[in-house]
């Protein structure tokens, strides 16, 4: 347990020292930029402008930064041999991989929470309600989050950076769109309905997890709707870090 | 107590590139490292020695055979519970400081805060880093990251020692360094295994060798032993001429001869040196210097070498 949590803490400490908070001041720079030049021109209400414009943002670069750790994790570890000093010590390698995936998701989860605060902070400048969806919406990015950094180390536990970025945004987008495949497909012929009825139920769904619709149109999200959502990114995100640890197992340090 | 390191059989086929084409990095070989004994693997580049001492430390599966540390499958991470590694040119952790980067290391070999404190202090001061302890690594120069690396291993008091060209880029200072802490832990009854290209430090420090060749071990054993048959020494005869010398000595004594300005030089086998020296003073001619040939060691590996590129030596 000690040996999970150093490690976790080393990959934390690295993501900080590394200036991965340098996202938090992005964030923070785009939204006073941009909610500004929103309130000039948006002809809609502002206060549903400004809650799905931040929330947007915040999901655009949090996401952003959940890809760009975790398929660069892996391999950064390799191509400078540091995995050589951790894995010849007493310790498993199925231990590595949960060390470095909770390091990424305790980076990710703190930096999240800091641009939750900002975005809290902003909508009380611009006396923007919260709505009751917002909390479950960051809620739902944290689980897009915990399946995102799960699927990272999965391709970059066998494959190179490029590799496993593309397969990670790939899916993403087929996971964001799999229900209105489905939608369209079933309207096409009985072949395609077929492929992508088990896209649809074979592929994570991210759609499930995304409440920002919910959270801008002020409704709310059910408790049930919610667990749901931890579910299914809780239960991807095991099945992909079985496989990473499965595969990079039997992987050859060259 | 038995060996600290086991190798039955063990040979590694690599899979490159999109069509997995095999490349042979290790034939199956046999060798042992026993507590108390520093044992080295020498070869050219490419000979396999990174890669055998790879998959003692389960940093590469091996293709067949075995390999044990202390009678423990090296599958198993409880093989490594006693063991410190120093890779070939490592690149550490360098957001973290050295006495950081020494703390997880002792993390990682199991001990307790407490005790991870008391041996980051011991291991600092061993390697000569003390001072240095606060600064990040990305501001150390090569020589001190090493010496934090040779920290690390040496953090829990290791029983084995896994060294992978632990001088290369040190200074003199640093070399005697490491050389001092090799010696020390064979004192101390721990096993030291490492690969190197200098042959100075394999005859200074090597109890065995290896000399690993294209894949496979060529020689094996005690130094004295592997180079027996090829030490030479050079003889200087001065004032008097090639024909007057070789006159005076049979045509089997002689390894080789040249003669330069007015000296003879005869190279001579360790085994007919005492002969020739006779035969020699017998005939009343002037043996003004007798000296060792090279480095026997690298003589010993240079003729292997030689003899291997004749032989279409090589994997693929």
């Amino acid at each position: 347990m000690r040996q999970l949590s150093l490690l976790a803490l080393a990959g934390f400490r690295e993501a900080i020292r590394n200036r991965v908070t340098v996202v938090i001041g992005v964030f923070a720079l785009v939204m006073i930029a941009l909610t500004s030049v929103v309130m000039d021109l948006t002809v809609l209400s502002l206060d549903r402008v400004v809650t799905d414009f931040g929330l947007g943002v915040m999901s655009l670069l949090m996401i952003s930064l959940a890809i760009f750790m975790s398929v660069g994790m892996l391999n950064r570890e390799l191509e400078r041999r540091t995995v050589f000093l951790v894995v010849s010590r007493p310790i498993s390698r199925s231990l590595f991989i949960v060390a470095r995936y909770l390091g990424i998701m305790v980076t990710l989860s703190l930096v999240l929470v800091a641009m939750s605060a900002m975005y809290a902070t902003q909508l009380y400048i611009f006396d923007v309600p919260v709505a009751s969806g917002v909390p479950a919406a960051i809620g739902g990015l944290w689980c897009q989050l915990l399946l995102l950094s799960a699927m990272g180390v999965f391709f970059s536990s066998m494959s190179g950076q490029i590799t496993s970025a593309i397969c990670v945004v790939g899916l993403y987008l087929v996971g964001q769109w799999t229900a209105d495949l489905h939608v369209i497909a079933i309207k096409l012929s009985p072949v395609v309905a077929a492929v992508a009825r088990t896209g649809y139920y074979v592929l994570p769904n991210f759609a499930r997890m995304d409440f920002k619709p919910q959270a801008a149109a002020g409704a709310s999200v059910t408790l049930s709707e919610f667990l749901n959502s931890v579910g299914t990114s809780v239960g991807w995100s095991l099945l992909f870090l079985v496989g990473a640890a499965l595969l990079f197992r039997r992987r050859d340090f060259k | 107590m038995g060996p600290a390191v086991e190798c039955e059989g063990l040979s590694k086929t690599y899979k490159v590139g999109f069509l997995a084409r095999k490349v042979k990095a290790l034939l199956p070989i046999d060798f042992q490292v026993h507590p108390g004994e520093v044992f080295g693997l020498i070869g050219p580049n490419g000979a396999g020695k990174s890669t055998a001492i790879k998959i003692l430390l389960n940093l590469v599966m091996p293709t067949s055979g075995k390999a044990r540390l202390f009678g423990v499958d090296v599958n198993e991470p409880r093989s490594r519970e006693s063991v410190g590694y120093v890779p070939e040119a490592p690149v550490p952790y360098e957001h973290l400081s050295g006495e950081e980067y020494l703390f997880l290391q002792a993390g990682l070999a199991g001990l307790s805060p407490a005790a991870s404190r008391a041996e980051v202090t011991r291991v600092l001061d061993r390697v000569e880093m003390a001072r240095h302890a606060k600064l990040r690594i990305r501001q150390y120069s090569k020589g001190m990251t090493q010496r934090v690396m040779l920290g690390g291993a040496l953090i829990g008091r290791p029983r084995l020692l896994i060294l992978d060209e632990p001088t290369s880029g040190l200074d003199p200072l640093g070399r005697r360094l490491v050389r001092d802490l090799i010696l020390e832990l064979r004192r101390d009854g721990a096993a030291v295994l490492f690969c190197t290209h200098i042959m100075s430090d394999v005859e200074m420090l090597c109890d065995r060798v290896a000399l690993l060749i294209g894949g496979s071990i060529h020689k094996c054993g005690r130094i004295s032993e592997l180079v027996a048959d090829t030490r030479t020494h050079e003889v200087v005869v001065d004032h008097a001429t090639k024909d007057q010398v070789l006159a005076l000595l049979k045509p089997d004594d002689l390894l080789r001869h040249e003669a330069v300005a007015q000296r003879v030089l005869l190279h001579v086998a360790d085994t007919r040196l005492q002969d020739v020296l006779r035969q020699l003073v017998n005939g009343g001619v002037t043996v003004s210097r007798i000296q060792p040939e090279r480095l026997p060691l690298e003589e010993t590996f240079m003729a292997a070498l030689r003899a291997s590129t004749h032989q279409g030596g090589g994997l693929e």
